[in-house]
């Protein structure tokens, strides 16, 4: 879209217990700009800073150095912290931990009914945000009798509920099976393609990553590559050497084209790999 | 493998939680599964299949009270005589998460817990932290007197597996205890893993949902679905059906997809592959013979 | 092995999904009965009333359809004490407790041990008085979601927010309590297992006192601590990222609305407990 980033992170340094004796340095001059429609994926270690950088997306933690800026909106200004929250929803890691209501209905109208909205514009936004989700005929369940994938989708509504441009989701994946990953990941692309959501989302699993159109990689609290999957991937090397898995298809086409420089280096999904096998012809009996 | 004779047996093993309550749940209808000495073999299902409630009945926590049969190293899990405490030092069983079981305030002291409750003199726990903290790559002289709780994410796992190695168990069950930990600690959680079976003969029990960490780490899987054992072979086979395991929740990797794909449109006959490497060598012949 | 379930096994306070009358009555009335009847039983000391109250009791648990033996076996594990303390009152209360209206006469009098008719009325009336609030606690917490209590609650606190109770914030607080219990008792179950399986005496035949030294009671509590410290510190972001900022400004919805049944299950339980209060020494024995 023309109009301006919906994020800016400018030269942000974030230290935990500053003036304590330990000091910890989780970021380091770190620039990051968002915009409208994206879909980032952050990826990289434990300890790389990834968690603390979206956490100054919602203003949940200010940068010790450095700004951050939400719709034209100062993360530091304590006026607008309502107005940031409300702009850019988080969903966490663990499922059971973020859900407020035992009732599935009454967790989504958490958020709307912390905006002081009417009674039917809250109910509206709960049945849109969980039909959006695809958990409409579990409304009136309870919530801890839901799969972990389940749940999180459940969180996913609860901030979708609040209307917000950017939904972060942080290693929201990282504690479901591969069906309620499916789950989720299907939930996200949607909101993304469909309604059009800024999504940023931080994870550990490669094959997520795919999924943007924009892959940032942090180590020690600094970015260190950033580009669309294609880009971030064909440097498979220097991602192994940072010990970051790289999609298997990327991999076997990166092994091919070593082999044979004629094939590319960079293909990312499974699809793209068969194609580009098939377009080649040949074929063993 | 047929490494050895059968050290666990399990035969159409029921169990529901809650017997008698209007809460019961039925966790397991019918598992039927034979591990043998020596061997490394992988149990996979989707979250909620009952392979947690599988693998504590091989140590004990659970015991077969209804229909099935579990024998561990002979001993027949429904006697209420066996001496439960020798059976769980011989099967270390290493749960989900198990950093969260850390308690000591120094990380020698945690994983000294086990041999400590067996009784055994200073010296030889001492020897046994050691030798524990060695097999998961914690350096002894460094890490011992560490505080638990400044640890990272993945030497906390690498301790807590520690505690569970220090009771020198002859079986070693891994329930979903390389997952949740950023790919560098689980890369090398993977290969200590192996090496520990390789080097030491430990047999060794991984449950997962992670089709990749298998492939890469097992020679023989048993798939568990709704409490039953759904299918078993090596993993070679089992990955050679992939609408099944979709069937239960499960897949296969991303190189066996591609090359089951080629094979599906002609051009090669049906094969499957486990890992990146094999992929490779197949769709390597597929280019040359184009070239010709 | 059920040494390491006894927490599943709690009856009190496990809501058991169901389509009965007492189900679907509204919160409000179901708290109210309870407070009703508690009071009637508080005042009800004589042999009759209390053989009412707990046919009334009973009655109420035949309604619900929630199976009698699993309210009952909910007190298995307190009976021992429950016991021991009817024995101790038997033998040694002597003329401490003499019923309205009576006289107490000695039945056995040997050494310590004073049995009077007074101290037989007491046994018997307490154990049927902890009958009936067995018989009600259970019911109100078997058939009632967490969130319905703790609405109907705040719906029956707001009345008192005039005067500064922060009815809301109790209601929130009791919610988020209640909802972490099994979440907490199912994470101790697996604490317990973790440790016995590395070598704690947890579960091992003969051993049922499974807390038997500090050791292994700090094995247990402070692996569960951390859990819970870092669950509450996963709430707390998650509830300041939907804009949770206190009652003041959420909306107010209204869950609830009377139904026919309602209104009378209040009023019929609310006159006989009138009664009940009223006649409560005119009863013949």
């Amino acid at each position: 879209m023309s109009e301006g980033p919906i994020v800016r992170v400018e030269n942000v340094t974030f230290v935990y217990n500053p003036g304590s004796e330990n000091p910890t340095v989780a970021l380091r001059n770190v620039d990051l700009t968002l915009y409208r429609g994206d879909y980032l994926v952050i990826v990289g270690h434990n300890g790389s800073g990834k968690s603390t950088l979206v956490k100054h997306l919602n203003a949940l933690l200010l940068p010790t150095e450095g700004e951050v800026w939400v719709k034209g909106m100062d993360t530091r200004d304590p006026e607008h912290v309502l107005d940031i929250r409300r702009s850019v929803g988080m969903v966490f890691q663990n499922p059971d931990n973020q859900i407020v209501a035992t009732v599935v209905e009454h967790d989504v109208a958490f958020g709307p009914e912390n905006l002081g909205l009417p009674p039917e514009e809250v109910e509206r936004r709960v049945e849109w945000a969980l039909g959006v989700v695809g958990m409409l005929p579990h409304r009136d369940r309870a919530s801890h009798l839901l799969s972990a994938g389940q749940k999180q989708r459940v969180a996913i509504a609860g901030v979708l509920a609040m209307k917000p441009d950017v939904i972060v989701l942080d290693e929201s994946t990282a504690m479901l099976d591969p069906v309620g990953r499916e789950e989720v990941l299907k939930t996200i692309r949607r909101l993304n393609r469909e309604e059009g959501v800024t999504v940023v989302a931080v994870t550990h699993f490669m094959r997520e990553a795919v999924e943007g159109n924009r892959v940032v990689v942090m180590e020690e609290g600094r970015i260190v590559m950033e580009g669309t999957p294609r880009e971030v991937f064909s440097r498979v090397e220097e991602l192994r050497e940072m010990m970051l898995d790289v999609p298997q298809p990327t991999e076997l086409s990166y092994e091919l084209h070593k082999l044979r420089p004629d094939f590319p280096p960079d293909l990312l999904t499974v699809e793209e790999v068969v194609e580009e096998i098939c377009r080649r012809g040949g074929g063993v009996r | 493998m047929d490494a050895g004779r059968p050290i666990i047996q399990v035969n159409d093993l029921h169990h529901r939680y809650l017997r008698g309550t209007p809460l019961e749940v039925v966790a397991l209808k019918g598992v039927t599964m034979e591990i043998y000495e020596g061997e490394m073999v992988g149990i996979i299902g989707r979250s909620g299949a009952g392979k947690s409630t599988l693998v504590q009945h091989f140590n004990g926590l659970i015991r077969p009270r209804e229909r099935g049969k579990v024998i561990v190293d002979g001993e027949d899990l429904a006697d209420p005589d066996i001496d439960i405490r020798a059976l769980r030092q011989k099967v270390g069983l290493v749960f989900q998460y198990p950093e969260q079981q850390l308690f000591e305030r120094f990380v020698g002291d945690d994983i000294a817990f086990g041999p400590l409750k067996m009784g055994l003199p200073m010296e030889e726990v001492r020897e046994r932290v050691r030798e524990a903290m060695e097999m998961v790559g914690l350096d002894f002289g460094r890490f011992k007197d560490r505080y638990t709780f400044t640890l990272s994410g993945g030497e906390m796992r690498r301790a807590a597996i520690a505690g569970v190695l220090a009771l020198r168990p002859k079986i070693l069950i891994l329930d979903e205890s390389t997952s949740g930990v950023d790919p560098r600690s689980r890369k090398d959680l993977l290969g200590r893993i192996d090496a520990l079976h390789r080097e030491r003969g430990l047999t060794v029990i991984f449950v997962s949902s992670s089709m990749e960490d298998v492939a890469e780490l097992v020679d023989r899987v048993y798939v568990i679905d709704d409490g039953r054992t759904v299918m078993s072979g090596t993993t070679r086979e089992v990955f050679s059906r992939p609408e099944e395991l979709i069937r239960y929740g499960l897949g296969v990797p991303q190189v066996t997809e591609i090359v089951h794909e080629l094979a599906r449109r002609g051009k090669i006959p049906f094969t499957t592959v486990v890992n990146v490497q094999e992929g490779k060598e197949v769709v390597w012949k597929i280019l040359n013979s184009s070239a010709t | 092995m059920e040494d390491f379930e006894f927490l599943r096994h709690i009856t009190l306070g496990q809501y058991l999904p169901g389509d009965s009358l007492v189900h679907r009555l509204d919160p409000r009335v179901k708290i109210s009965v309870m407070l009703f009847m508690t009071v009637a039983i508080t005042f009800n000391v004589s042999y009759l009333a209390n053989i009412i109250l707990l046919i009334v009791c009973l009655s109420f648990v035949l309604l619900s359809k929630i199976p009698l033996g699993y309210i009952l076996s909910g007190v298995k594990p307190a009976l021992p004490f429950i016991i021991v303390l009817a024995i101790l009152q038997l033998l040694f209360y002597g003329d401490a407790f003499v019923p309205y209206g009576t006289e107490s006469r000695t039945i056995l009098r040997w050494g310590w041990v004073h049995v009077t008719s007074g101290s037989v009325q007491l046994v018997v009336v307490s154990t049927l008085r902890f009958l009936q609030l067995l018989f009600l606690a259970s019911l109100l917490t078997n058939t009632t979601t967490i969130s319905d209590l703790t609405s109907g609650m705040e719906a029956m606190l707001s009345p008192f927010s005039r005067v500064g109770l922060p009815g809301h914030e109790l209601a929130l607080v009791g919610a988020i309590a209640l909802r972490f219990v099994p979440i907490l008792a199912e994470q101790l179950e697996i604490i317990m297992k973790a440790q016995a399986s590395r070598g704690a005496d947890l579960g091992a035949k003969g051993r049922l006192r499974f807390i038997q030294t500090t050791r292994q009671m700090v094995a247990l509590i402070v692996p569960l601590f951390i859990d819970a410290f870092r669950r509450a510190e996963d709430l707390i972001l998650a509830m300041e990222a939907r804009c949770y900022v206190g009652g003041r400004h959420r909306t107010k919805r209204v869950r609830f609305r009377f139904q026919r049944a309602d209104y009378i299950a209040y009023v019929l339980v609310l006159l006989f407990s009138a009664a009940m209060v009223a006649f409560r020494n005119r009863m013949p024995f």
